[in-house]
């Protein structure tokens, strides 16, 4: 009617978003704080179906609907994969005025507030390993590692870049589905970089050289060193830059990676703010003698993820290919891995600081009874399985219950052995339901969306038994991983929210991120 | 009064003004009165309409929004704005988009796709100024127009190709511009790539566009001694807004 539409539009008939109230949904839980406002773990009520609602914050009366929000809700209507975390719909929620007739009154329908409703994952990464005595075996980092760069990659051949790749944003749930969340940053890129983007992006301790010499022309290259700070991570068992301000980042960047010149990273100098920060004196790349402790093949990749200069640096598809996801001990197969009690870097944060409590608390009683020997012991090298549980007398100061205690739903029935083959993790065991793992390389989430399948075998094939003979979610622990060093308090700092400024803009730069669901 | 810009970064303010002309007129041939049948409904379309017909006509409404907020928009937000005016027409057929409608929409939809496609862009409480609203009717809109989409917010290359020339073809039947567009919609300000969206790339605007200065030679909506657009209003909204 009103104008000639040049384009059809308008094709889909599913029920619009925004038509059902929140009311459809039971709170059960809170399990984050930011920016947005709260995150709720809630259940439909209809179907039973658990689901994460994300509360979005409409009180700042100047900027209207977050921009972030604009963003992540475009963005993720767009991306659908088994690795980028669905959004289902929007509900709104009545405000709190009625009319006579008990119905809301007209047109204020938004005077209460509305939500995103997101798929529930049980974990984020960060939250995960900040677990007290939590560490992943090695099957276990590659199946993460593999999941996320796949998910990146689907992002990528869709002109996405996540800006935001950082252990609290990529979540998990028991059946060892990893899932990039929080696309509030993110937007669509041009292949040709002509682009003037915003260089204020990618928490600081993950923000790649480019950005902080102010680079306003990058691509995914920027994700790609995110992934090889939180691989790094994975294996050291802590970040390995942790910056407290952008010079002091760049600093830390230098000392692993060398400092960057025309030889190494031509055009370096080119870059607005190269002059600013250029190098007192020249350094020596040192990642093969900061990380020797890995194994060669892992240590081959982060050399690549961690390359100064983008253009050099390893893409996510490429990574895949990677010998590291090719050599024993294989990626396992992600129903494989072992069942936690839920934990998102919100409420470890809340435990961490009952926990410190506790300490201070004891500490005061120990001052009047000195008792010998209260520090933990290290954690056992090997022969565990999933060694999570640190073992030893210090548990009780954990508030929560041991990660291996079974819930209600839960259905392992031995804890050990990650090689028992499908039957270990029966399929009625998934509380979500519906979801179900796309095996053998069937990309199937993403209908006609360019997305290319990687050309090699799927990792895990089939019942989850690579050729090789299952996976080593056990025996592979010989490794040096998760190096034993999550003090108390830990690295995440219980006390800084956001780990690191990040900011686009004047809309984001608030401590607190809401980083998955956060 | 001649589009501000004959230069070329304008072009978009341009083609747009003139395409919205056009549907007012044409829309209110058809529906004599754009309420009609449709009194009671508040939701959705009806959500835009004012009262009466503003004063000020969409033409010149386009030129000042252009004015005061385009320095700071990429000149494809303008072109990317008409897309989601027209899937929100297309989504409410029965309603009209007439004179009295489209003001209220034509700003909802700029400031949607200015938030869609600058990294940095003027906040809500700027348009409504500029567009003679309060800032809590922009914000109710805001979210009636999202919802009218059903946050289908996506314009793809292909899409956004279509409408500029579809622009372009407008704003040279109206007659009124005779000005050859050489330059590619590709390039410039933005790109368009193979299978993602429409992208702008506008960088950070240090200049404040309301310093301007511009002086409207009507002198009838804005005084410039300070470099602000003086308060104005379009005629109210049909009932009185107080949410959000």
């Amino acid at each position: 009617m009103a104008v000639a539409a040049p384009g059809q539009l308008n094709l889909d008939e599913s029920p619009s978003w925004g038509s059902r109230s929140v009311d459809c949904f039971e709170k059960l839980e809170q399990i984050g704080e930011g920016t947005y406002g709260q995150v709720y773990m809630a259940r439909e009520t209809k179907t039973g179906e658990i689901v994460a609602l994300k509360k979005i914050r409409m009180d700042n009366e100047r900027e209207g609907f977050p921009i972030t929000a604009i963003r992540e809700i475009k963005i993720l209507k767009k991306l659908h994969h088994q690795n980028v975390i669905q959004l289902k719909e929007i509900v709104t929620s009545p405000g709190p005025e009625k009319d006579e007739q008990g119905k809301p009154a007209e047109g204020n329908k938004y005077k209460g507030s509305i939500y995103m409703v997101f798929e529930y994952m049980d974990h984020d990464l960060t939250g995960l390993s900040d677990r007290p005595g939590m560490r992943f075996t090695v099957p276990q980092i590659k199946c993460y590692m593999k999941q996320l760069l796949t998910g990146l990659h689907y992002c990528h051949v869709n002109q996405v870049l996540h800006r935001d790749i950082k252990g609290s944003n990529l979540l998990i749930d028991n059946e060892g589905n990893l899932k990039l969340a929080d696309f509030g940053l993110a937007r669509s890129f041009s292949s040709d970089h002509n682009g003037n983007l915003t260089n204020r992006v990618i928490t600081l301790w993950y923000r790649p050289p480019e950005l902080l010499l102010g680079a306003t022309k990058y691509g995914p290259a920027v994700d790609m060193w995110s992934v090889g700070c939180i691989f790094a991570e994975l294996l050291h068992g802590k970040p390995i830059l942790p910056g407290k301000n952008e010079p002091e980042q760049l600093n830390k960047i230098y000392e692993l990676c060398g400092t960057p010149d025309e030889v190494n990273w031509p055009g370096v100098t080119k870059i607005p703010w190269y002059n600013n920060f250029k190098p007192a004196r020249p350094m020596k790349r040192r990642v093969r003698e900061v990380f020797k402790h890995f194994d060669r093949h892992a240590l081959d990749l982060l050399e690549r993820m961690l390359t100064l200069d983008p253009s050099q640096r390893i893409s996510a598809k490429d990574a895949l290919d990677a010998e590291y996801f090719w050599t024993d001990p294989l990626p396992c197969d992600p129903k494989s891995l072992p069942k936690y009690e839920s934990s998102h870097e919100f409420q470890t944060k809340k435990k961490r600081q009952q926990q410190r409590q506790q300490e201070e608390t004891a500490k005061r009683q120990k001052l009047q009874h000195p008792q010998p020997h209260t520090r933990l012991p290290p954690i056992q090298q090997t022969g565990q399985p999933h060694p999570q549980i640190r073992p030893g007398p210090s548990q009780p100061i954990h508030t929560a219950p041991p990660p291996m205690a079974a819930g209600p739903s839960h259905h392992y029935g031995k804890p050990r052995g990650p090689s028992g083959g499908p039957s270990r993790y029966p399929p009625g065991g998934n509380p979500t339901g519906g979801y179900n793992p796309t095996r053998g390389g069937q990309g199937s989430g993403y209908g006609s969306g360019p997305y290319q399948q990687q050309g090699r075998a799927p990792p895990y094939a089939g019942s989850g038994m690579p050729p090789t003979g299952g996976p080593r979610g056990g025996s592979g622990s010989g490794y040096g991983v998760g190096a034993p060093s999550y003090p108390q308090g830990g690295p995440y700092g219980a006390s800084g929210a956001g780990r690191g400024p990040n900011m686009m803009g004047g809309n984001r730069n608030q401590q607190q991120q809401y980083g998955g669901w956060q | 009064m001649e589009p501000l810009s004959s230069s070329s970064e304008a072009v978009e303010v341009a083609m747009l003004r003139h395409a919205v002309e056009r549907l007012v007129a044409r829309n209110d041939r058809v529906w004599s009165s754009d309420d009609g049948a449709l009194a009671g409904e508040e939701k959705g379309m009806a959500a835009f309409r004012g009262v009466r017909v503003p004063r000020m006509g969409v033409g010149e409404y386009v030129e000042r929004i252009g004015r005061y907020a385009g320095a700071a928009m990429s000149p494809s937000c303008f072109v990317v704005a008409f897309v989601l005016l027209d899937r929100a027409a297309h989504r409410r057929p029965a309603h009209p988009v007439g004179s009295r409608t489209i003001h209220r929409l034509l700003l909802t939809s700029l400031l949607l796709a200015s938030k869609l496609l600058d990294d940095a862009h003027h906040n809500n409480a700027f348009f409504a100024r500029v567009g003679g609203v309060s800032n809590a009717e922009l914000n109710w809109l805001e979210l009636e127009l999202l919802f009218l989409l059903d946050f289908e917010l996506t314009v793809t290359p292909r899409v956004y190709e279509s409408y500029y020339f579809h622009l372009h073809k407008e704003m040279l039947a109206s007659g009124t511009y005779k000005q050859r567009i050489t330059r590619s919609p590709t390039t410039g300000n933005g790109t368009i790539d193979e299978d993602g969206n429409f992208e702008t790339n506008k960088q950070k605007i240090t200049r404040s566009p309301m310093t301007n200065g511009v002086i409207d030679e009507d002198g009838d909506f804005e005084s410039v001694a300070d470099g602000r657009p003086r308060r104005w209003s379009l005629s109210p909204p049909r009932r009185s807004i107080d949410c959000c």
